[in-house]
């Protein structure tokens, strides 16, 4: 390409045509919160990716109403033979999985445990990697660069043997997946807040916290984090996607928890596997299940981006 | 009380320019500011001009101490504040402020105009919210605004009006000094004319002394009683504006007001152009003798690239960094009249 | 050095005409309106003509430039004409185009760091230019390159073509992006801000340079400029935009010694200016052009003007011709007086 017909195009240039008529008052005023929401609403791939999330989320939280049947109950095993699984009927949506539970049952309950692991492993991932990135961002000098060798040394590993050795540290449990998944997300976290915190250090608003004789904590956390915030929030949605994946990961490997029956939908792919080609629902339903779930946080989290990041914003 | 507010002796700020691999330990250094001197009187505005690189953004922000400082001294009413930290480097915030050139970056976003205007007062020990708010107010119609913006965000407000709340912020401590760093240099021409009177008036009001850094010399020119040209990190000349812009003694800053656009086509027609020969040196090089040598037309053989050039008083109240400084303000008495051919060396062909 | 197809041209040939252009840009939603950036513009540039289109920020200056070089992107409505050469412009396909684009019409940028390649060397991008519009072969390309980097006044250009934008310095960078859109002797040269983002002592010689390969090339210059300086210092005529159109237009000296427009004379009266005596305040033009409503009725400067009566906000304002001559045009309905100043 010619550098004539690389010149920018017409958004980034001083042509930009005058921004947006100034509306007075409440209306634009309404906090970044609500306007990010209300912008939210207007694209289409974003409302269909909430609508996912909140779904699930429903689904979990109202698990017992939705079905009969209690998930690790076995009552209908004298139905399962060594060559097939009863199919759906009506008493049995889905049918029966090789154990002998509701299948329907198990997927309920099964987004009740990815939801909750998601959430609390990226929760860790979010809060660990945020401190140490405020800590890498904020001070520097030597602090920073400690820390930023050790998120390398841990990036290095890929995220799958640093979880499967947590777990083996810690024993199989469902803790000991949260912790795994989340400790594995630590590093991407810090490395997005401390980049977005040396972005912002350059900025005139905080030269001018300093030079009213604001301290630096205070600069930190009060001036440069609500705008360092964005691109983690975004972040951390799209790391919801991640783990769902990561969970089942986890649980298709064993390590979740030695509860063969558990409402799991890992566990599932797991206990399906032998039966792939007579009950191929056995893998299909929680398969699913677990695509559908990273894709509502995946639609999600873009859309966020596409909100709290403009730079991301295709012209 | 003395007359001067602020003395700055052979100021120098070093930035680093590399670091080691292991250690994050700096390696080599760029000297942004080179030994700076200079005098702001209780109540004048002193003009800093160069252009980018000059190292004026620099100096203004170390005179405030939001620079480190490498080495000399800056005495602030009487008190060195140097090597001031802590709670009296907090007290001295209050006295000393900084408008800046960005009125986007230099207000936070995600803050309404109420909490970027009462914030210095928090930080400065006042917590009374509804007395914070009265003087928000006062320093809003101080500037030309009304006290319903508080409650709006700066995306809200464009370019001229959101200088105006830059300069509130400033104000609204009642500070004694003021460093505006290029305070009109990103706004549009009709809006530039609005702030530099603003400026004029509040300075007036508040009676403030300021530092006005710019690399726009007509609006120096404006603002400024005294105006100090830099030319990489150190005062090129010094003189009060009236007679800077009349009688420039040295070479660069003869440059600078030739290449300076005027608005007028018949002063253009006859405008005679110096030109420089090559880019600006880079300031991490090491200068033996003058620093504006290797651009100058009038430089001599060896003089000039061996002995740096003193900072010396030509006339009352002009300094000027140049040996032959006299010889180019005789030259301009007698415009016709030539220079000792010894002293004009070619310029190296193009 | 012009390939033998191209037309000779006489100095005066009429060579751009722009008539009622608009642009528009996409709203942010598909409900909302777009910003109207450019409402209804007309200007001519004739060959050999240096025309200043003069303005502040958001005035439809720089949108006008990238429609007549066609670079708007394809959410951008563009409405009127552009005949370039007495070929229609707008609503031209892409490829032909790129044929103009670079050849017969160039365009300089404001920030040559963010307009030339960062990872293609100097004389990567400029050899790519002649061969595909010179139809030369690389060698032959190659030292047409060091030529034109030794035109620009880049010195060691044998060295320096070698180099990747980042290792040149800002001006060297600005000579390198003029010697790129000089390359096949443009027509025309679109130059928006050309030294906006340089010093005061390059700033300088860049114009120069600009100048003197206009005129040694008898070369047609639109300058986009902000800075009223730069104007007196090199146009023939002046536009000045106002919210998307022009208000006034007239030959150099006159625009500067008679303005008749209040929003020209208000621009004159608020630049800070280091010749004559200093004056104790600058005269403003209260407000910002940042809230201006485009010309739905009447002028749209009436809200900041001091002069403005009952006709300005009634009447449709047409630019129409003031004075001798018929060069000076106007959009005011009640303009100063041309004498005093």
């Amino acid at each position: 390409m010619s550098a004539i017909a690389q010149a920018p195009g017409p958004a980034g240039q001083t042509g930009q045509p005058k921004q947006p008529a100034k509306a007075t008052g409440a209306q634009r005023s309404a906090g970044t919160t609500v306007r990010v929401i209300r912008q939210l609403l207007r694209q289409p791939a974003a409302v269909f990716g909430l609508a996912i999330v909140l779904i699930v989320i429903l689904v979990a939280i109202f698990a017992p109403l939705l079905t009969p049947y209690e998930p690790s109950s076995i009552e209908w095993g004298n139905q399962i033979t060594p060559k097939s699984v009863p199919g759906p009927s009506a008493e049995h949506l889905l049918g029966l999985d090789s154990f002998g539970s509701d299948l329907m049952t198990q997927i309920v309950y099964g987004a009740r445990q990815t939801i909750v692991v998601g959430v609390v492993s990226t929760g860790i991932g979010v809060s660990v990697g945020a401190l140490l990135g405020l800590i890498a961002g904020g001070i520097g000098g030597w602090v920073d660069t400690a820390i930023m060798r050790l998120m390398d040394i841990m990036l290095s590993i890929p995220a799958l043997l640093l979880a499967v050795s947590i777990v083996s540290l810690m024993g199989r449990s469902p803790m000991a997946v949260m912790v795994a998944i989340g400790v594995s997300q630590v590093p991407i976290f810090t490395r997005l807040l401390r980049g977005s915190l040396l972005g912002e250090r350059r900025r005139d608003y905080v030269l001018a916290a300093r030079s009213l004789g604001l301290r630096r904590p205070g600069i930190v956390t009060m001036e440069m984090m609500p705008n360092a915030a964005g691109p983690l929030i975004v972040q951390a949605t799209l790391m919801l996607a991640t783990a769902v994946n990561s969970v089942a990961a986890l649980s298709f490997l064993g390590l979740s928890t030695s509860e063969p029956t558990a409402a799991e939908w890992g566990l599932m792919l797991v206990k399906a596997q032998s039966r792939l080609v007579s009950s191929p629902l056995l893998a299909f339903a929680p398969g699913c299940a677990i695509a559908i779930t990273a894709l509502g946080f995946t639609l999600l989290g873009e859309a966020l981006r596409e909100q709290l990041d403009p730079k991301s914003r295709p012209r | 009380m003395s007359d001067i507010l602020l003395q700055a002796t052979d100021l120098t700020v070093r930035y680093t320019a590399a670091r080691s691999l292991v250690l994050n330990r700096p390696t080599s250094h760029i000297t942004a500011v080179d030994q700076l001197s200079l005098i702001v009187p209780r109540g004048t505005s002193y003009g800093l001009v160069g252009e980018s690189g000059s190292g004026k953004s620099s100096a203004g922000r170390a005179l405030l101490r939001l620079e480190e400082i490498a080495g000399g001294q800056v005495v602030f009413d009487g008190q060195d504040i140097t090597n001031l930290s802590g709670e009296p480097l907090r007290q001295l915030r209050r006295r000393m402020q900084m408008v800046f050139q960005d009125p986007i970056g230099s207000l936070n976003p995600r803050h309404r105009i109420s909490t970027i205007l009462t914030k210095p007062l928090r930080v400065q020990g006042s917590y009374n919210r509804r007395e914070n708010l009265r003087r928000a107010g006062e320093a809003l119609e101080l500037v030309g605004l009304s006290k319903t913006v508080l409650e709006r965000y700066p995306h809200e407000f464009s370019g001229g009006q959101r200088q105006r709340i830059g300069i509130a912020r400033a104000v609204v401590l009642n500070p004694e000094f003021l460093v505006a760093d290029e305070p009109v240099s990103a706004l549009d021409v009709s809006v530039q004319a609005q702030i530099i009177n603003l400026l004029l008036d509040i300075k007036a009001e508040l009676k403030l002394t300021s530092l006005v850094i710019a690399h726009n010399l007509a609006v120096v020119r404006q603002l400024c009683e005294t105006v100090g040209v830099m030319y990489l990190g150190s005062l090129a000349e010094e003189a009060p504006a009236g007679r800077i812009f009349s009688t420039p003694a040295h070479p660069y800053t003869r440059a600078l007001l030739s290449a300076a656009p005027i608005p007028d086509p018949h002063v253009e027609d006859k405008r005679e152009r110096i030109v420089l020969e090559g880019d600006p040196p880079s300031p991490a090089q090491r200068h033996k003798g003058c620093k504006f040598v290797g651009r100058c037309a009038l430089r001599q053989a060896t003089r000039c690239a061996d002995e740096p050039p003193a900072l010396r008083e030509i006339a009352p109240g002009h300094r000027v960094a140049c040996h032959y400084a006299e010889l180019l303000l005789d030259k301009q008495a007698a415009a016709t009249a030539h220079l000792p051919s010894a002293l004009v060396t070619p310029p190296p062909e193009a | 050095m012009s390939p033998a197809t191209a037309p000779v041209r006489t100095h005066g040939d009429l060579l751009l005409s722009v008539r009622d252009l608009h642009v528009t840009f996409p709203g942010h939603t598909r409900k909302e309106i777009g910003t109207r950036a450019v409402v209804g513009v007309d200007f001519d540039v004739h060959a050999g003509e240096i025309l200043a289109l003069v303005g502040e920020s958001g005035c439809g200056k720089s949108a006008t430039a990238l429609a007549v070089m066609g670079l708007h992107g394809p959410d951008v409505k563009i409405t009127g004409s552009v005949e370039f050469d007495g070929v229609p412009m707008v609503g031209r396909p892409e490829r032909e185009l790129n044929r103009l684009r670079g050849k017969q019409l160039s365009m300089i940028f404001q920030d040559p760091l963010t307009a030339l390649n960062p990872v293609i060397t100097v004389e990567k991008q400029l050899v790519e230019v002649l061969m595909r519009h010179e139809d030369l072969g690389r060698k032959e390309a190659r030292d047409r390159s060091v030529d034109l980097l030794r035109q620009v006044g880049i010195p060691d250009p044998q060295k320096r073509i070698k180099d990747y934008p980042h290792q040149l310095s800002g001006g060297m960078r600005q000579r390198v992006m003029i010697a790129i859109a000089m390359a096949c002797n443009p027509h025309l040269l679109i130059a928006d801000e050309p030294t906006t983002a340089l010093d005061t002592t390059i700033q300088a010689e860049i114009l120069d340079l600009i100048l003197e390969l206009a005129t040694e090339r008898a070369m047609a210059l639109l300058l986009i400029t902000h800075d009223l300086g730069v104007v007196a210092q090199t146009a023939h005529r002046v536009a000045v935009m106002y919210a998307g159109r022009i208000v006034e237009q007239a030959g150099r000296y006159e625009i500067f010694d008679q303005p008749r427009h209040r929003y020209t004379r208000g621009l004159l009266k608020s630049t800070p200016t280091l010749v004559g005596e200093a004056r104790d305040r600058l005269d403003t033009i209260p407000g910002s052009a940042f809230d201006a409503e485009p010309w739905d009725q009447g002028c749209a400067f009436a809200p900041r003007c001091d002069f403005a009566i009952p006709a300005c906000q009634a009447s449709q304002l047409d630019l129409v011709p003031v004075g001798a001559g018929g060069e000076h045009l106007l959009r005011c309905a009640n303009p100063a007086e041309g004498a005093e100043q």
